[in-house]
């Protein structure tokens, strides 16, 4: 099968004084490529902590998880960074921005990071922004935008690099209906007529319905 | 209430390295604050123990006068008025020759004196020798330096010639070099029996010199009146004169009223930058707090208790801390021999609870912005944490602060006379608050600036690091403190360095002849006769009058005499107008010629009458004009030697200056074995410069020590911020973590953060430090200290700029590796 994302009998655990917690318990998860999947799950069922794994932003506590076949867990920094750089696009609830770059600067980001030049990359920024469709706001800092434009900024950022993948937690959490249908109609947009591969994690069933298969969690099980 | 104070403590707790941080801010601020104040007044007392030191610490002093019939007298006169005093000692002093080995002649003072009551006027401590406290017959006590130099040990016998007949002494003491001791370069001080002394005088129990020390120092006028009519023939006068004092401590005070200024602008910076994290974490806790019905006064009352009680804790600490730092100075400053006797600190209660004060205001002063915006802020937004910062306005700062730049070159040039010194202290006010104002566009600029180098050297994270410093706030507030801190360090070297200079080239750059000297009792027959000396060029003598009042004026320290064939050979005064023409209209008749700063001081213009108290009576002069000059930093004047010679009724020379052909050193020899009799005090110019040096050196030490101290509270302050900093961006590190910023490129990117941070307040300071250059020679004519050429320290300004680079780099470290820690699923999800 062509899986982009692999997890395999994977725990999670915290120590949270002299009490261990379980998280996460025996996930088994396979995504494949071009998927639209949305987590759902009641509140501290570990939807975000699973979709936070599965992006290599932590470390499962035993088996594994592997992004386009290769296992995140042995990976180093590097090679870590990098693949959150190019293949892993990041779609936050409160939109994560960094304030004081505009949102032509905030999109780039990760080009940036990847040490490549901006110039080469201009089509593709006028792109992602015509996607997103923030053509108007290209020098407006994020304190300028409403939630709903912040968060297509947000998208944009993710798309720059055509990643192959794009997690999204609860990108909806933070708007208002209209904006959320908005950003939705967005994700299926570029699921659809781009590929790539969406995984959201969301509590709203409405928002849920925009993907292709929707997976359960309680209690850290998979149901 | 009782929860409130539960909660502050519970909260300073909690937050352990915050509350030691702040407090850490406070003690150091409020210990510097303290030493400052309290150094001043340990300075003063050290420049007073080296006048006291030749004059001892009577409050009043009658010695032999031109007028008396005998140079003796009793003590029953003054003894009348033995109530209102504490002592009143008579003294025999006297002059001896002593014959070294390889027969060179040395000068000595002798003081006829029980050694007890030595100890009360000028007290010194016995090195080796009997223990007894009392001298018999023979008996000498000499310094110990002496008795090295010239192979005397307790018990040896040796010759002094007094009055041309040469008597026995045997050693019976060494003291250590204090008191009449300290300062023996040219001559040696010795105490025997006054009882032996009256012998030799013929004295007849008399003395000629008595101290008298008063119980109330209040009474010294009444004093010093009475005794003048008890003792009308002699002279009665202050040993030391107040203002001779007052006059060297009112520039120390204003150096470190510009440490204290620099200390409590950087510390503001500190405590509210640490502050503001205090609040951003609390804000939980307030949210909750109010939603659950709290006044917004009771919100701010449990902030302002826990600052308050952060003030205290910091005042108390920082006072102890300034009490240690300032005994510690004394202690390095004080040699072992004087420890049990001289390290009494200056300490006084005004000074601690001023620093108490201070700390709580300081805190309070620097958090109630904070406490301000935080009252401002919806309760709905505290609850759900959603408080968007506000950019930094950085034109209407820019504005303001070039407004406020206006004053600062406009006001020391037209304020004048009293309230100039008001005007150069709002200057330096305006220059550090408009710096601060102006350091956003500033570093705004440089951005620009390194922002396309950096692209070249950096790449794109170097492009990003750029980009953060424009808006973050913390990185401003490091950049404000180093460029004050670097602005002051200019400031206070520049204006120490310059007087330094001012003063060692005062004889190189003004005066034209090789020698100097005094002797006593030296008229127009003695200088003529020194014509004749082998190696005497030229040869030039002057009056002198000292400290004399000028009526409803003030006063004026010296006032020389004038021989207008003579005196621009040997001085270069730049007087206004033809040097010759002046002089000419000097002699002309009752005319003086003023120091520009005494001029001023005096609040007199050209052609005003002045009436000049001399012991002869009261003169009436006429302002001639002035001209520039650093002699008794410009408290000076100038009467013509027929007038001045009529109103201190003296045919005596007080300064001889000499012009030879010859090696200098080569002369003062000849001269002192030539006038051997008359026991000259004899100087090369090159002698007197470094006497100068030396004067000044220790106090200038200090200074540019402190100055350098106040820069470790800007050390604090940019570790403090760049580690604020961090927290404050935890959420902005995760997210760039999150979207694949590697560790290695977060270093870097807060390495060059910290390095253009470093470069930038360097820069902005060095320019800040232009303008405080640029104030200086306005401060010192405020101060009435005469014209000195100010120069820009540019070696030393590469170094600080090259040292701001070297702390924002060491203090990154900790950063880093806190941004390295940072949880990216906690930071971005719940903060």
């Amino acid at each position: 099968m062509n899986y982009v994302i692999q997890v395999e009998e994977m725990n999670k655990s915290y120590k949270m004084g002299s009490e261990q917690v379980v998280v996460l318990a025996e996930i088994n998860l396979n995504i494949e490529r071009g998927e639209f999947v949305s987590i759902m799950g009641p509140s501290g069922s570990g939807k975000s902590t699973l979709l936070y794994l599965m992006g290599g932003l932590d470390k499962p506590s035993s088996g594994n998880i592997k992004i386009k076949g290769k296992e995140i867990s042995v990976m180093k920094d590097k090679e870590e960074s990098s693949i959150r750089r190019k293949d892993i696009g990041f779609v936050f609830q409160f939109y994560n921005l960094i304030p004081n770059l505009n949102v032509e600067d905030n999109i780039m980001l990760p080009i940036l990071l990847d040490g490549k030049k901006q110039k080469n990359y201009r089509k593709k920024l006028d792109e992602v922004i015509e996607i997103v469709g923030l053509s108007d706001r290209r020098k407006h800092t994020p304190r300028e935008l409403s939630g709903g434009q912040q968060q297509r900024v947000a998208i944009a950022r993710a798309l720059i690099n055509d990643p192959e993948i794009i997690l999204a937690d609860e990108p909806i959490g933070n708007l208002d209906s209209k904006a959320g249908d908005d950003i939705m109609e967005l994700f299926r947009k570029i699921n659809k007529e781009k590929g790539h591969t969406i995984i959201q994690v969301t509590h709203s069933k409405e928002a849920a319905t925009y993907g292709n298969r929707t997976v359960f969690l309680k209690d850290g099980k998979l149901q | 209430m009782e929860f409130i104070v539960k909660s502050v403590f519970k909260n300073m707790f909690e937050k352990k390295f915050r509350f030691f941080l702040i407090v850490l801010s406070i003690t150091v601020s409020t210990s510097l604050f303290f030493a400052s104040m309290a150094i001043s007044d340990t300075l003063g007392k050290i420049y007073e123990e080296k006048l006291k030191s030749s004059v001892g610490n009577g409050d009043i002093i009658i010695a032999n006068g031109n007028k008396a019939a005998t140079p003796f007298f009793h003590t029953d006169k003054a003894e009348a008025y033995e109530g209102r005093t504490s002592y009143i000692i008579g003294e025999l002093q006297g002059e001896a020759v002593y014959t070294t080995q390889d027969q060179k002649s040395v000068w000595v003072n002798l003081h006829g004196i029980d050694p007890s009551d030595m100890n009360r006027i000028n007290p010194f401590k016995i090195d080796q020798g009997k223990e007894s406290a009392s001298l018999d017959d023979n008996e000498i006590i000499l310094s110990s330096n002496t008795a090295e130099k010239y192979n005397l040990n307790i018990g040896d016998k040796f010759k002094l010639e007094v009055g041309g007949v040469k008597h026995n002494f045997v050693l019976s003491n060494t003291s250590y070099p204090i008191g009449i001791f300290a300062d023996e370069a040219r001559y040696f001080s010795a105490i025997i029996p006054k009882e032996k002394l009256g012998t030799i005088y013929h004295a007849n129990d008399a003395v000629n010199v008595i101290h008298v020390k008063l119980k109330n120092p209040d009474d010294k006028e009444f004093m010093l009146n009475k005794l003048s009519q008890a003792y009308s023939e002699y002279s009665v006068r202050e040993p030391i004169q107040q203002d001779d004092i007052n006059n060297q401590i009112s520039v120390m005070s204003t150096a470190f009223l510009v440490v204290m200024f620099v200390v409590s602008i950087m510390s503001i910076f500190i405590i509210y930058s640490s502050f503001k994290v205090v609040i951003l974490e609390r804000l939980p806790l307030i949210g909750t707090f109010r939603s659950i019905g709290a006044t917004k006064n009771k919100a701010n009352f449990m902030l302002i208790s826990e600052i308050f009680l952060y003030g205290i804790i910091g005042g108390l600490i920082g006072t102890l801390l300034g009490i240690g730092i300032l005994y510690g100075m004394s202690v390095i400053t004080t040699p072992e021999y004087l420890k049990d006797i001289d390290n009494d600190i200056q300490i006084s209660y005004l000074d601690v609870i001023a620093s108490f004060v201070f700390a709580s205001l300081l805190s309070l002063v620097s958090s109630i912005p904070s406490i301000i915006k935080l009252s401002k802020i919806p309760i709905k937004d505290i609850v759900l944490n959603t408080i968007a910062s506000k950019p930094v306005k950085r034109t209407i700062r820019f504005v303001v602060g070039i407004i406020l730049l206006i004053p600062v070159f406009v006001l020391p040039q037209f304020v004048t006379g009293q309230l100039a010194v008001v005007a150069v202290v709002i200057s330096i006010l305006l220059t550090g608050i408009a710096l601060t104002l102006l350091i956003p566009s500033g570093s705004e600029f440089f951005v620009l600036i390194f922002y396309p180098i950096y692209k070249l050297i950096f790449g794109n994270v170097g492009m990003l690091a750029v980009k953060n410093l424009r808006q973050n706030k913390n990185m401003l507030n490091t950049i404000s403190l180093l460029a004050i801190g670097v602005a002051s360090l200019i400031f206070i070297i520049s204006a120490s360095n310059s007087v330094l200079r001012a003063t060692t080239n005062l004889y190189t750059e003004t005066a034209s002849f090789d020698i100097e000297m005094s002797v006593a009792k030296a008229d127009k027959k003695f200088v003529k006769r020194m014509e004749d000396i082998d190696g005497v060029e030229d040869i030039y003598g002057t009056f002198r009058a000292m400290n004399i009042d000028v009526v409803g004026k003030g006063s004026i320290v010296a006032i020389d005499s004038v021989d207008k064939n003579k005196l621009n050979d040997f001085w270069d005064f730049e007087f206004r107008t033809d040097g010759k023409k002046v002089l000419e209209k000097l002699d002309s008749g009752k005319n003086i010629l003023l120091a520009t700063q005494t001029k001023e001081r005096l609040g007199v213009a050209e052609g005003d009458e002045i009436s000049l108290e001399f012991p002869e009576g009261e003169r009436t002069y006429k302002v001639l004009g002035d001209f520039p000059t650093l002699q008794f930093t410009g408290n000076y004047a100038l009467i013509s030697e027929k007038n001045l010679k009529k109103d201190i009724g003296t045919p005596y020379y007080s300064n001889i200056y000499v012009k030879t052909n010859k090696d200098p050193n080569q002369v003062v020899e000849t001269l002192e074995t030539k006038l051997k009799t008359s026991r000259p005090d004899i100087m090369t110019t090159k002698q007197l410069e470094e006497n100068n040096v030396k004067s000044n050196d220790q106090i200038f030490t200090i200074i540019k020590g402190f100055a350098l101290f106040s820069m470790l509270i800007g050390i604090i302050g940019v570790f403090n911020n760049l580690i604020v900093g961090i927290i404050e961006r935890r959420k902005s590190i995760a997210m760039f973590r999150s979207i694949g910023m590697s560790k290695m490129q977060i270093v870097k990117m807060i390495f060059i953060e910290s390095l253009t941070c470093g470069l930038i307040g360097g820069i902005i300071g060095s320019i800040g430090g232009y303008i405080f250059v640029w104030i200086i020679p306005y401060i010192f004519k405020a101060i009435y200290i005469p014209p000195i050429s100010v120069e820009y320290p540019l070696s030393q300004v590469i170094l600080f700029i090259l040292a701001t680079v070297v702390i924002t780099i060491s203090a990154s470290i900790s950063p880093i590796i806190q941004s390295l820690r940072v949880n990216i699923i906690t930071a971005i999800k719940y903060e």
